[in-house]
């Protein structure tokens, strides 16, 4: 076969471990907030502390680290520069997160430890990255949007390090611990799902024409929103509903122009995400935590697992089934997954995390979520 | 078009983009088809640049096109230039779809 690029087939064992990673754990993280909602009234409580970081280090981060593995290569138009640096990375952020959970959970004195192993993972990641950026062809939007993820996917746990020690040598700023969470939430995973959302539910829904010049705005109000946010200006708050709004108008563009019109698990997940995403900046002026919980349960939690449907089926297939493609029958993708059981844990997380901030028993709805949306993975294995 | 090539279409009838559930040819993926044995030339593309399915459907496509009789040689070139547009669909893809 001629082929105008080299290869891109991503060893299944890297995003898969990756993601399996994290789903364990996502179930931890469910687990603390279910036996202990009341993390939730006393500020920096540790096994609060804990469950943050078990989901949005733990199963946030290890998804996108997974779903970047295959997705940087379709953005750039590149293969990875070096595909096998991502093992040492899985092997550090795994032992990372799980120490960093041990030590604010039982054992302060592993924190710098977790946090200092998680860094190193992430800081070789984003030298991956930035080597393959550099082979990048040609420059979209999209990579302007993962370059930004790779900054703040190095600048959270550097600030989050630095909190620690502080602790530990006095010089301890409460400010510093504000630009860790807007870094991480806001940084990482708002501009990594909105930025990648553009390209993947654009693929999703099979829409073309739809120019980028949004999402390059969307980028400069949202990283200024958060600069101002950070900085405790009132005008940062409203750059971060403005950036929501250019958000919504790209996602209704998008879906006006699509060709595919059903719309399947993954885009119903992203547009459920979307609504909590609406409720958190609602709610950011006024109750800061609410915010934080709709935040990262229902927008993180609903558009990550949604996402996972879609690419986690495309990893088994294109290990097990693309070389059988051509010579005989193979499944499609969507008969790899039990949709019925995805949009159950879909329903089940977000009555969750709508419900959980204001009543602490819902904690058990959205650890309950977690079990059919695993079942719904391991089908996929199986299958 | 020589019984060859119509069944070298049908073969390419075969192959699906896992995804859409749609065959290479309503997607208007391929651009150039030649039989000519013992030799099939395939120009195609994908929906997207830099698509994941970039090696898969090459050698699907590749795969189908060798069972032709008195094929020895299939070469699949795939290309983005000019891009795919939803134009390409067939109307069997547009209302399978939804689209119309």
């Amino acid at each position: 076969m001629l082929a105008s690029v080299h290869t891109r087939v991503v060893p299944l064992a890297l995003p898969a471990g990756f993601i399996f990673l994290g789903e364990g754990f996502f179930l931890f993280s469910g687990l603390v907030l279910a036996l202990h909602p009341e993390v939730l009234s006393l500020p920096r409580h540790p096994l609060g502390l804990a469950g943050a970081h078990l989901f949005l280090l733990g199963f946030g981060v290890g998804v996108l680290l997974g779903a970047l593995h295959q997705l940087l290569p379709v953005v750039l138009e590149v293969p990875l520069y070096r595909l096998g640096w991502g093992y040492p990375v899985m092997a550090l952020w795994a032992l990372g997160v799980a120490l960093l959970a041990l030590g604010f959970a039982q054992v302060p004195v592993l924190v710098p430890v977790g946090g200092s192993l998680a860094l190193l993972a992430l800081l070789f990641f984003a030298y991956n990255a930035y080597r393959t950026f550099r082979l990048a062809p040609r420059w979209n939007r999209v990579a302007t949007a993962l370059a930004w993820v790779g900054f703040y996917v190095v600048l959270t746990p550097l600030l989050g390090l630095v909190q620690a020690l502080s602790l530990r040598y006095g010089f301890y700023d409460p400010e510093r611990l504000t630009w860790h969470l807007l870094a991480g939430l806001g940084g990482v995973f708002l501009l990594s799902i909105l930025g990648v959302g553009y390209k993947l539910l654009s693929m999703f829904t099979l829409t073309h024409e739809v120019d980028e010049r949004v999402l390059g705005l969307f980028l400069w109000v949202a990283n200024l929103g958060l600069l101002g946010v950070a900085l405790g200006e009132r005008l940062g708050y409203l750059l971060l509903l403005l950036a929501y709004a250019l958000a919504l108008y790209d996602t209704w563009r998008i879906l006006k122009n699509r060709m595919k019109k059903s719309l399947d698990i993954g885009v119903r997940h992203y547009l459920g995400g979307l609504c909590f995403l609406g409720l958190s900046l609602v709610a950011l002026p006024f109750s800061p935590v609410q915010a934080a919980l709709w935040f990262t349960l229902g927008f993180v939690g609903l558009v990550v697992t949604g996402m996972l449907y879609k690419i986690f089926p495309f990893l088994v297939w294109t290990h097990r089934y693309a070389p059988k493609a051509g010579k005989e029958r193979v499944p499609l993708l969507k008969d790899m997954l039990p949709e019925g059981a995805g949009y159950l844990a879909g329903m089940l997380l977000a009555a969750g995390a709508l419900l959980f901030p204001l009543f602490p028993w819902a904690g058990w709805v959205y650890f309950l979520g977690i079990f059919p949306h695993l079942y719904a993975l391991w089908e996929v294995m199986r299958r | 078009m020589n019984p060859l090539e119509e069944q070298a279409w049908n073969l390419l009838r075969t192959v699906y983009d896992p995804e859409l559930g749609l065959d290479v040819v309503n997607l208007g993926l391929i651009y150039v088809l030649k039989v000519e044995p013992p030799r099939v030339h395939v120009r195609m593309t994908l929906t997207t640049p830099g698509c994941p399915l970039h090696d898969s459907m090459g050698e699907a496509v590749r795969q189908a096109l060798s069972r032709l009789p008195g094929i020895e040689e299939v070469a699949v070139e795939l290309t983005f230039d000019p891009p795919w547009t939803p134009a390409r669909l067939s109307p069997e893809a547009r209302r399978l779809l939804g689209g119309v």
